[in-house]
């Protein structure tokens, strides 16, 4: 399942809502990816995540691919609605 | 002997010196024939510093609060970095080097990598990756960290530096404040140094040359001072400097969370004027009841080049979102005259400072000046924005800004990029001409800020950087007070608010004479509002009201002064 979101944040995708995103991931068994720019990263890891630096205005696409699918997608749009990454739909 | 730093906490801390020495880690490489079993080294390693972080990160959470204990749960994310373990296995699979070796290799790389990357956010995660890269190694290797938490008597500390997980370890019954060799203010540890309310001095190069553990050290956060085995009279100065500071500090901090109210119950706003949003913590550690003005011309003259609007919309969100109920007068630039940009050449002038300058350039470099309206425009949203022009001296130029300021909002509406609809505008009134005609100025804007400072240079035509004719920098003179009067009257009847961001603003002397005169916000240097606002609690209204009018009266700065000097001892 996949989730394609812009981030408006002008600080790009930053530690803090990174942090949070990879929790998430990491709390899951399903295998969550992000895609930006060509590249894709696993969210479990922090370190690569944050070494893409996304920056504002970027299109990113999340894919989760297990049973929990669905909830983890929804979890990440919400940290990432709440934390104003991301605009509201 | 006398060492100068960075003051990046103020306090004043007299105690032993505690050194902690860097911690330098030797990474042997060694050919392993079990590469399964480095991996189980690693994995023990890597569990052991999350067992760490997770106390530190309680540790922090209790002492400070869940914002600072964030950051460690980003290291704890760092160090079993999924990612990292892999590469890390793959390295012991291909090469069968020891687990130190490959780790250290893996935590290298991706160091580098940030400390490559060009914005200064992820550039600074570099230390993070270097602090945990370390905690990790030193499990690895069997080598105790430094643990603050068993000093257990009264001491400064000394370090190279200080990383965020030894900042939060430091026990604040026994650590009175800490000196490092490099950092700056902005550094974690200064952050939560100030946070921690924990003197601090840091970028003193050299210190851990000239201090061991036991010497007894004198530290000022304030002035970045820092003595070695000070002397008697030293230590007798400073304890006595520390003690009046207290003492007043403890009456001036009954008045942080009030409101300023004259003794007779009149309300006056006492604000803060600053220069970056460094400033900030100061601004609201003294109960600034909003920011009078933020002088936007720091952001121009430390780059190398015209800040970008992003750059500029960060400054000043970072700055509206720490006040978001109170407002914030941002003031447009106001460079010529004695601020100069080296990247910006502009022709020279025999007299900058009646020259272009200011609102006058902004209006001839519309390119420059809608950047910076932009970036305020979309800043808005976070606060209470009022946007501020300088050096207005017609209605034409007044109403010229204010169409610029429209076409820019009209761009992100049409660009559907947030800003903020409801944005106030106001002007300096620094310039006789406008002091003069404020009944119709008042009608064209939401607020006046008179701009002393540059008022008394034009009223008494004399530069107030030139010391032959600095004594015609006459704040208390009548036929100011009488343009100023102009100035409030005018405001008031067009019911807008009225207040004042030049140097007079924080003068305890005029006070009296400004609050009589009816000036509705006093914008001065943050040190200054806990004492002021003590000041107006003593005041009263009505009684400053006609000694005003007295003042108004005189014909002399001299006479002005005399007559509030007496004044303010007969009370």
């Amino acid at each position: 399942m996949t989730r394609t979101v812009t981030i408006t944040d002008p600080s790009g995708l930053h530690a803090r809502p990174v942090s949070l995103l990879v929790q998430i991931a990491n709390r899951s068994a399903s295998e969550c990816l992000l895609h930006f720019d060509g590249k894709q990263a696993t969210m479990k890891s922090i370190l690569f995540v944050m070494s893409l630096g996304i920056p504002s205005g970027s299109t990113i696409t999340l894919e989760v691919n297990g049973d929990d699918a669905a909830s983890v997608l929804a979890d990440m749009v919400a940290v990432l609605r709440e934390h104003r990454v991301i605009e509201s739909l | 002997m006398n060492h100068q730093g960075i003051g990046a906490s103020p306090g004043i801390a007299i105690a032993t010196a505690h050194v902690i020495q860097p911690l330098v880690l030797t990474v042997p490489t060694t050919s392993v024939e079990d590469a399964h079993r480095e991996s189980s080294r690693l994995r023990k390693a890597v569990e052991t510093a999350v067992q760490q972080l997770k106390t530190i990160r309680n540790l922090t959470a209790k002492r400070l609060d869940e914002d600072h204990a964030m950051i460690f749960d980003a290291h704890i994310q760092m160090a079993s970095d999924p990612e990292m373990l892999r590469q890390t296995d793959a390295i012991l699979a291909t090469e069968r080097i020891n687990a130190e070796a490959a780790y250290d290799r893996v935590a290298q790389q991706f160091q580098t990598m940030f400390e490559a990357m060009d914005d200064a956010y992820f550039k600074e995660r570099a230390s993070d990756i270097a602090d945990v890269r370390q905690r990790v190694l030193a499990a690895l290797l069997g080598v105790p960290l430094v643990d603050p938490a068993t000093i257990d008597h009264d001491v400064i500390v000394v370090a190279d530096d200080l990383t965020p997980s030894v900042t939060a370890q430091l026990p604040r019954t026994f650590v009175h404040g800490f000196v490092t060799r490099t950092g700056g203010r902005t550094s974690h540890s200064a952050i939560m140094a100030r946070s921690l309310q924990l003197p601090a001095v840091v970028g003193i190069t050299g210190i851990l040359d000239h201090v061991s553990t036991g010497d007894l050290l004198l530290m000022d956060g304030d002035t970045g001072i820092v003595v070695v085995n000070p002397t008697d009279d030293t230590i007798a100065t400073y304890r006595k400097k520390q003690a009046d500071y207290d003492a007043k500090r403890r009456i001036w901090d009954t008045f942080r969370d009030q409101p300023t109210i004259t003794a007779d119950g009149h309300h006056v706003e006492l604000a803060a004027n600053i220069g970056s949003p460094d400033d900030m913590p100061l601004v609201l550690r003294q109960g600034a009841e909003g920011i009078g003005l933020y002088r936007t011309e720091f952001l121009y003259m430390n780059n190398d080049n015209l800040p970008t609007e992003h750059e500029q919309y960060q400054a000043y969100k970072t700055v509206l979102e720490q006040l978001p109920a109170r407002k914030v007068v941002i003031r447009t630039l106001d460079i010529g005259g004695d601020k100069q940009l080296p990247y910006l050449p502009l022709e020279a002038e025999l007299n900058p400072f009646l020259g272009h300058r200011a609102l006058r350039l902004c209006l001839d470099r519309t390119d420059l000046f809608k950047t910076q309206l932009r970036a305020l425009l979309r800043a808005g949203v976070h606060g209470q924005l009022h946007v501020m022009f300088p050096m207005v001296a017609t209605l034409e130029e007044l109403r010229q800004a204010k169409a610029l300021l429209q076409e820019c909002a009209d761009e992100l509406e049409a660009e559907g990029v947030p800003y903020e609809r409801e944005v106030k505008v106001g002007i300096m009134v620094e310039i006789p001409s406008v002091a003069m005609l404020a009944d119709h100025f008042a009608k064209e804007v939401d607020f006046f800020s008179i701009g002393t400072n540059d008022l008394i240079q034009y009223t008494f035509a004399a530069g107030r950087m030139n010391e032959k004719v600095s004594y015609l920098y006459q704040p208390y003179h009548p036929a100011l007070l009488r343009l100023i009067k102009n100035v409030i009257d005018a405001a008031h009847a067009n019911h807008i608010w009225v207040g004042m961001c030049g140097e007079v603003a924080g003068d305890a002397l005029a006070a009296p004479i400004l609050l009589g005169l009816g000036l509705d916000e006093f914008s001065m240097s943050a040190a200054s509002i806990l004492q002021m606002r003590q000041l107006f609690s003593t005041m009263e209204m009505e009684a400053c009201k006609r000694m005003a009018d007295a003042c108004l009266g005189k014909a002399t700065n001299d006479e002005v002064k005399e007559h509030v000097e007496h004044f303010l001892k007969r009370r």
